[in-house]
């Protein structure tokens, strides 16, 4: 039986001949308690993987500018207070704690610039 | 003045407007390994076919010093021609040509075009090259892209649409393809993206190069706006022929019929799948075992590969495949399989390619990625699309269907015609292992020897239920067949459908879940 093979790109570039069990690619699948012999794709292992929110943590979901920091450690917060004022996408973004609590520790300052996803303030 | 002189004028203004954007420009367009805007007509077309309109169309814009420039067709080819001898009509965007940007006459033309072929109910094929939106016409080359997103969508389910990418497609200008039934890119030269590398790094701070961000490759593999993938251009054009071959000209019609021809004895349809459920094989060769001359089209190659999707003839009509593929991902349903394949059930019922379904999927692709990623949603598409699909429809269950997944891949229950069956199918509502441990838990739990107890109740289910005979004792599959015999049943069940009579409730449209 003939197969096409493919090359790194994704794109078939070779005819030959070859025994398809013999593939050392394979893997295998669990699925509904059966394993599977399978080959994978490049989007299922790109794929990122789930990990649990900190809810303690406040994080940045887009890359910006610290214009203000309006809370310091020790420090009693109600939902709707002001935390942060963040410029991103050309907005000044208020950063409003969304529940009450204490401030733990402040990681950024005035002026500094954060990637995205980085962690800014703490929660007791 | 005598008529030869006039001829001689009309000869030197052709000539000149045939220059495109001038010498330096192609030099630059062959220097990215391209082909001009009516080379590529040319090479895509019949010989001697094309016939090229609005080859005069000047610009109107009196902004920004544009009063004072010249554009040679407004940066845009259209015209007809045939491809096999079939009529199609045809945009070219000319990069050479102020990038081939899109401003208002530009514009009219492509939809002047497009009106054509949807008057004359011809296939519209549109090759895009162009920088995007011509700035200084302003809202007028918003006004042009709007104009042709409608008639794309007026378009669609009645002629044949294709686009062909061969250079950049960016921002608002990527959804006219988006909205077309087949996109066409080659590797190197194709670039669709909605916000470019400079915009998502001045805001995200995230670096990434246009091949990486919007590349041929990125789309044909991971994000499937990219149906076909080629290495060059030519290549592309004979995977442009070569789907031209298998579709109707429009809804009205049939897809031309070809000399039927036996598959490859090479393909030995008793040979390619193993007995085990759990190994893999190739179900592109159960494909070319049943198919005319072993001849498979595929489409969507390279994204969510595990189900195959394409083209093939059966006694030389045109039919559409849609197979799980158990090589890969052991050819699970997912979002993008889901996707993938309603979108192709849709294409086929539009244009009256009946379907013929080949199924062996172990149920759903597990995983917090695919729930959270909608499978739901998107695996209701699937569902939705076999349902609705009013052309004759045939299933063969060459091994496992298991499950959702069962019910999901042209069921009886959602009005398959035909259910066919090996006698290895398995036809259960789960898998033997799965159910064994559910059913029997109480036993295997306060066994001695859990583990032995497990296997022996694996055994017992896979004897009484792994089985296609429960299904057939139903009538949910209609007979149980023998691999050899697929070809010749699947040649009898279009030859009995040819008059399929399908009667649903009058709706002005349904809801599918998009």
């Amino acid at each position: 039986m003939t197969k096409k093979v493919k090359g790194e790109t994704g794109k078939t570039n070779v005819k030959e001949k070859v025994n398809i069990a013999d593939n050392p690619m394979f893997r295998h699948m669990i699925i509904e308690g059966t394993k599977y012999r399978t080959l994978t794709t490049r989007k299922n292992e790109l794929r990122t993987k789930w990990v649990a929110p900190q809810l303690k943590e406040l994080k940045s979901f887009i890359p910006g500018t610290i214009i203000k920091v309006s809370v310091k450690p020790g420090d009693r917060v109600e939902p709707g207070d002001l935390l942060l004022v963040f410029e991103a996408m050309k907005m000044m973004n208020q950063v409003l704690s969304p529940f009450p609590g204490i401030i733990k520790k402040v990681f950024v300052k005035e002026g500094d610039k954060v990637p995205k996803g980085s962690v800014l303030i703490d929660y007791e | 003045m005598p008529l030869k002189r006039k001829i001689l004028e009309l000869k030197k203004r052709k000539e000149e407007i045939l220059q495109g954007g001038g010498e330096q420009a192609i030099a630059k367009q062959q220097a990215m390994g391209k082909l001009t805007a009516r080379e590529r007509v040319i090479a895509l077309l019949d010989e001697d076919s094309f016939n090229e309109y609005d080859l005069f169309v000047e610009h109107e814009a009196r902004d920004f010093g544009m009063e004072a420039k010249v554009l040679h067709g407004d940066g845009v080819v259209i015209g007809t021609g045939t491809i096999y001898g079939a009529p199609v009509a045809i945009f070219a965007q000319d990069f050479t040509v102020a990038g081939g940007s899109l401003g208002l006459m530009h514009a009219r033309k492509i939809t002047k075009i497009m009106d054509y072929a949807l008057r004359m109910r011809i296939p519209l094929i549109g090759i895009n090259d162009s920088g995007g939106a011509r700035i200084q016409e302003g809202v007028n080359s918003l006004a042009g892209y709007g104009e042709i997103f409608f008639r794309n969508t007026l378009a669609s389910g009645v002629i044949p649409q294709i686009s062909v990418i061969l250079g950049p497609c960016a921002g608002g200008a990527v959804y006219s393809p988006a909205l077309t039934d087949f996109v066409f890119t080659v590797d190197n030269i194709s670039k669709m993206f909605i916000t470019g590398p400079e915009v998502i790094k001045t805001v995200l701070g995230e670096e990434i190069s246009m091949e990486e961000l919007g590349g041929a490759r990125v789309h044909a593999e991971i994000t499937g706006n990219a149906h076909f993938y080629a290495e060059s251009e030519m290549e592309c054009f004979e995977q442009i022929k070569k789907l031209i071959t298998y579709i109707p000209w429009n809804n009205t019609k049939k897809a031309r019929k070809f000399e039927p021809k036996d598959p490859k004895p090479e393909y030995n349809i008793e040979e390619i799948v193993p007995g085990d459920p759990k190994q893999p094989y190739d179900v592109r060769d159960v494909i070319k075992a049943i198919a005319d001359d072993s001849d498979f089209f595929e489409i969507h190659e390279y994204w969510a590969a595990n189900i195959v999707v394409g083209f093939g003839r059966i006694n030389g009509d045109t039919v559409g495949f849609v197979a799980n593929q158990p090589l890969v991902l052991a050819g699970v349903l997912d979002v993008d399989s889901s996707d993938k394949a309603a979108r192709f059930i849709r294409y086929c019922n539009a244009f009256s390619i009946p379907l013929v379904t080949l199924v062996d999927l172990p149920g759903y692709l597990p995983g917090v990625d695919q729930e959270h990623a909608g499978v739901i949603r998107h695996g209701a598409k699937l569902l939705y699309a076999f349902s609705e699909a009013s052309v004759p429809k045939t299933t063969v269950i060459i091994r496992k269907a298991y499950g959702g997944g069962y019910i999901a891949m042209n069921s009886r229950h959602l009005r398959a015609d035909f259910v066919f069956a090996w006698p290895g199918a398995e036809i259960a509502v789960m898998g033997p292992e799965g159910a064994a441990n559910i059913i029997f838990r109480k036993e295997i739990m306060e066994a001695e020897d859990p583990d032995k107890m497990r296997r022996l109740k694996v055994k017992e289910y896979k004897q009484k239920f792994a089985n296609p005979y429960v299904a057939a004792a139903r009538g949910y599959i209609d007979t149980v067949i023998e691999p050899y015999e697929t070809r010749k049943l699947l040649i009898h069940a279009l030859e009995v459908s040819v008059n399929k009579v399908s009667d649903r409730p009058w709706k002005k449209h349904g809801i599918p879940p998009f």
